[in-house]
């Protein structure tokens, strides 16, 4: 959930230094967890804000969190993929779809980035037939068709048929 | 069935091929005969009957080019332009709003880069015509390299990002390459034909000006009868030696023979293959190409799909229209001779087959000469090998050999009739004189000859453009008499991608190519002298000493350096040099640098990066029938790294988007650093680290 920054101004109960020494632990226990996070980061367009809410996203979710450290890597990535996700409306691969292509205010926005894309890519397909006709290529039968053509009383049709279209 | 009245234009092309007819065989025959008589006293039969009809058909080829330039000549010179009833030029209709035309680019492992600087070029030149609005780009690729794949898409999203062209331009892989490019177009037909009127088909290469496409829109929509506007491209942007003597003779002699063509052809005319127009409706329904009976090479699947598309169109009533008036419309040639004889290789085996389409029921004749000539274009090597063997054999049985001091080049002695030289002298007239015919039309017009560089220049680079074909010819002769026995004794040739960058032939390359070329050329030579003696064995030093020179014409004229030095010299200058058009000067690498670039292994970084896993993993969709096999692969790639896996396997991962995303978790997940390194991601932790403690 977004932390508003206001609420590290106040400490009534005294929670603040709890906090923070928890954070501070996580950030200290965690630093080659949280340079590779940092790293993924670096890779989307991300402005400043988002990428500090996403880091403490990341950071209270590990909080507390006991664990082996090649446990730790996916638990760190999980999370980060869920407050992208939550930046995207709820999808991860939209949310850095939206980055890639900068594509927050878009037209795409009744649908899913995602989804748009693949609209974006290759338009509805309309399916249509397409095999090849019958042609007899036997040079006996062009043979017939040449002395048909220049002996033969019934000719052969040197009219057309009428193409689509035309009158 | 209905049927309509003979159109106007097949009256008038009949007579118009009555005429070429004549002028072909009448000359052809004569010729003959006059040979008979100098050699039928003189030879045996065995040697002097196939002589006689080789020469003759031969004889009949050259002449049939020679008509047609001279006939495009009288047009050119005469000012006018080819309009007989039924041009599509003569009506032009503003065309209906929902009529759509899709601009096909069919690729196959292409240089990215170039193929979206021409897709770009066209597309901003459409967009300054005012014409955008009734074409849609398809990107329709064949491509088996994942890595260009990859890139592909990438190119695509970013072009679409950088055009606002988002469902203006499409792109498609077709994972089975089935019937390769004529099947690429046919998969385009079958899924979208119906929703666009006209399709353009471009190649890789391929250029073209917005209003000459606007241009073609309008005549196919004021001409309901026609079926395909076929366009003249003119070469451009090369830089090597080879290609650019290729332009130079291209865009000087190009448009006699063009005018001539159209001339003789009208509604029957000829596809190239790109840099047309086609009305889809018909092509879908009548153009799918047959399978020929036997097995490859001359039976199977057609290698040469474009004249057989024309044929069968043609076949049911469709016209086709070849316009050499519209401009407008640019390739690019292959850079160097070994790249031209590559392509040369494929195309011979594809005019070899149409064949076997000869006798075709309800071909049209214009087409069936349109088959006889293509396949002549390669047939004639053999025969003219054929020729020159007979030819010595000739001699050597006539003159009766040795070092005769009595004979010089013209004078054989006292008893040898002149009629040789006759020959030789009008087989001379019909090669070489279209090219004096094509350097008067441009002379005649003083802005034009100024675009190839001045009058002097002009007549200078036709002079040595002339002395490379002659020199090449007989290489040319050596490597087409190879694939057509190749061919005819049943050895394939494989779909392989063009070269489209200007890449120098090494020395070893030239050797390794064309060395036993120049080593049948020695040998020839130092056979035959002893027998042909001196003046004799003259008139064959133009055959010998180009196949003699076949390594190193092969070398040098792939330089670069020596055509750009060439251009300095205004050698071989086209008119695109001199006013570069609008679409052809936003080709340069500059204007698709903001493409992103993918350094290194282009499957590793879709894997590895957030953005381009996204988009690709979008393009893809959940392959459920392949998850069990993806996931194995996916075990392998994350255990042993992304190099253990093989072009096919890797194709397999790349097509699901279930195993896309969880290898771009898994490997972010992942704390083996021998593994990490394997995908890039380690030492860009430690670089970080390292920062971060200094």
């Amino acid at each position: 959930m977004f932390k508003d920054e206001s609420s590290y101004s106040v400490n009534p109960a005294g929670e603040w230094l709890a906090g923070c020494t928890a954070e501070a632990l996580v950030v200290a226990n965690s630093a080659p967890v949280l340079v590779r996070m940092e790293r993924y980061l670096a890779r989307l367009a991300l402005t400043d804000a988002q990428r500090l809410w996403i880091r403490g996203q990341v950071i209270s979710q590990l909080q507390g969190v006991e664990t082996h450290q090649d446990a730790l890597y996916a638990r760190a990535f999980a999370s980060l993929h869920q407050a992208l996700a939550t930046l995207g409306n709820g999808d991860e691969l939209d949310a850095r779809l939206d980055l890639s292509l900068r594509m927050t205010a878009n037209a795409a926005q009744d649908a899913r980035s995602c989804r748009w894309l693949q609209q974006q890519v290759a338009p509805a397909i309309q399916r249509s037939n397409m095999a090849s006709l019958p042609m007899n290529r036997s040079w006996l039968a062009a043979a017939s068709r040449l002395w048909q053509t220049l002996f033969s009383r019934s000719k052969v049709l040197t009219s057309r048929r009428i193409l689509t279209g035309e009158v | 069935m209905a049927r309509a009245m003979a159109r106007q234009w097949e009256t008038i092309s009949r007579y118009r091929r009555y005429w070429l007819s004549a002028f072909i065989i009448l000359p052809a025959c004569s010729a003959g005969l006059m040979l008979d008589q100098v050699l039928a006293d003189r030879l045996s039969l065995w040697l002097e009957i196939p002589t006689l009809i080789i020469f003759s058909m031969l004889f009949a080829w050259i002449s049939a080019g020679f008509w047609t330039a001279l006939v495009g000549f009288i047009l050119l010179m005469s000012g006018r332009t080819d309009t007989s009833p039924g041009s599509p030029e003569l009506r032009l209709a503003e065309p209906l709003p929902q009529n759509k035309v899709a601009i096909l680019m069919p690729i196959y492992n292409e240089e990215v880069e170039r193929v979206a600087a021409g897709l770009q070029a066209t597309f901003k030149s459409l967009q300054r015509a005012g014409a955008l609005g009734h074409f849609e780009f398809f990107l329709l690729s064949d491509t088996r390299n994942p890595d260009i794949w990859l890139r592909e898409e990438l190119v695509w999203s970013a072009l679409c990002e950088s055009l606002d062209a988002f469902g203006k331009i499409h792109y498609r892989r077709r994972p089975v390459n089935n019937k390769a490019k004529s099947g690429n177009v046919a998969d385009f037909c079958r899924r979208w034909g119906r929703a666009y009127e006209y399709m353009v088909v471009l190649d890789a290469d391929s250029v073209m000006n917005g209003e000459t496409l606007y241009r073609m829109l309008e005549m196919m929509e004021g001409n309901p009868q026609v079926g395909i506007i076929q366009t003249q491209p003119v070469a451009v942007n090369r830089e090597t030696l080879y290609a650019r003597l290729q332009q130079f003779a291209q865009h000087l002699y190009g448009p006699i023979f063009s005018a001539g063509l159209r001339f003789w052809q009208l509604g029957d005319g000829h596809y190239i293959g790109h840099n047309a127009i086609l009305r889809t409706a018909p092509f879908t329904e009548y153009c799918a190409l047959p399978v020929l009976p036997g097995r490859p090479p001359l039976g199977g699947p057609l290698l040469s799909h474009d004249f057989v598309e024309a044929a069968l169109m043609a076949r049911n009533g469709w016209e086709v229209w070849f316009v050499p008036t519209l401009t407008g419309s640019y390739e690019e040639v292959p850079p160097t001779l070994i790249d031209d004889l590559k392509r040369d290789r494929r195309w011979a085996q594809g005019n070899l087959q149409h064949l076997l389409l000869l006798a075709g029921e309800g071909l049209r004749s214009a087409h069936r000469f349109l088959f006889i000539n293509g396949a002549m274009s390669f047939l004639a090597a053999p025969l003219w090998g054929l020729f020159l063997i007979l030819g010595a054999l000739g001699s050597l049985h006539w003159a009766g050999g040795g070092n005769d001091d009595t004979v010089t080049p013209f004078y054989w002695g006292s008893n040898i009739d002149p009629l040789p030289f006759w020959l030789f002298g009008v087989t001379a007239v019909l090669l070489l004189s279209p090219k004096w015919m094509a350097v008067l039309w441009v002379a005649r017009q003083p802005g034009r000859r100024q675009q190839f560089g001045g009058l002097f220049h002009l007549i200078l680079s036709m002079l040595v453009e002339s002395l490379f074909s002659v020199l090449m010819a007989p290489i040319r002769m050596a490597f087409h008499s190879q694939f057509v026995i190749q061919t005819l004794m049943g050895k394939g040739v494989r779909w392989g991608a063009q070269v489209r960058g200007d890449q120098e032939t090494r020395w070893s390359v030239a050797l390794r190519f064309f060395g036993w070329c120049s080593a049948l050329g020695l040998v020839l030579a130092v056979a035959l002298y002893p027998f042909l003696g001196f003046w004799h064995f003259v008139w064959l030093v133009p055959i010998l000493g180009g196949l003699v020179a076949a390594v190193p014409l092969g070398a040098w004229t792939s330089r670069p350096g020596l055509g750009r030095w060439a251009r300095q010299q205004h050698l071989f200058v086209i008119p695109e040099e001199v006013i570069v058009p609008e679409e052809l000067q936003s080709l340069d690498s500059d204007s698709v640098a903001y493409l992103p670039h993918i350094e290194g292994d282009a499957f590793v970084q879709v894997v590895v990066d957030p953005r381009f896993n996204a988009i690709h993993s979008a393009l893809q969709r959940n392959r459920t029938g392949l998850w069990p096999r993806a996931a194995s692969l996916c075990h392998k790639a994350l255990e042993q790294g992304p190099q253990q896996l093989s072009n096919r396997e890797r194709n397999i991962l790349l097509s699901d988007r279930n195993s896309m995303l969880s290898l771009h978790r898994a490997v972010w997940s992942m704390n083996d650093r021998e593994r990490l390194t394997a995908w890039g991601v380690e030492s860009d932790d430690q670089d970080l680290i390292n920062q971060a403690g200094q």
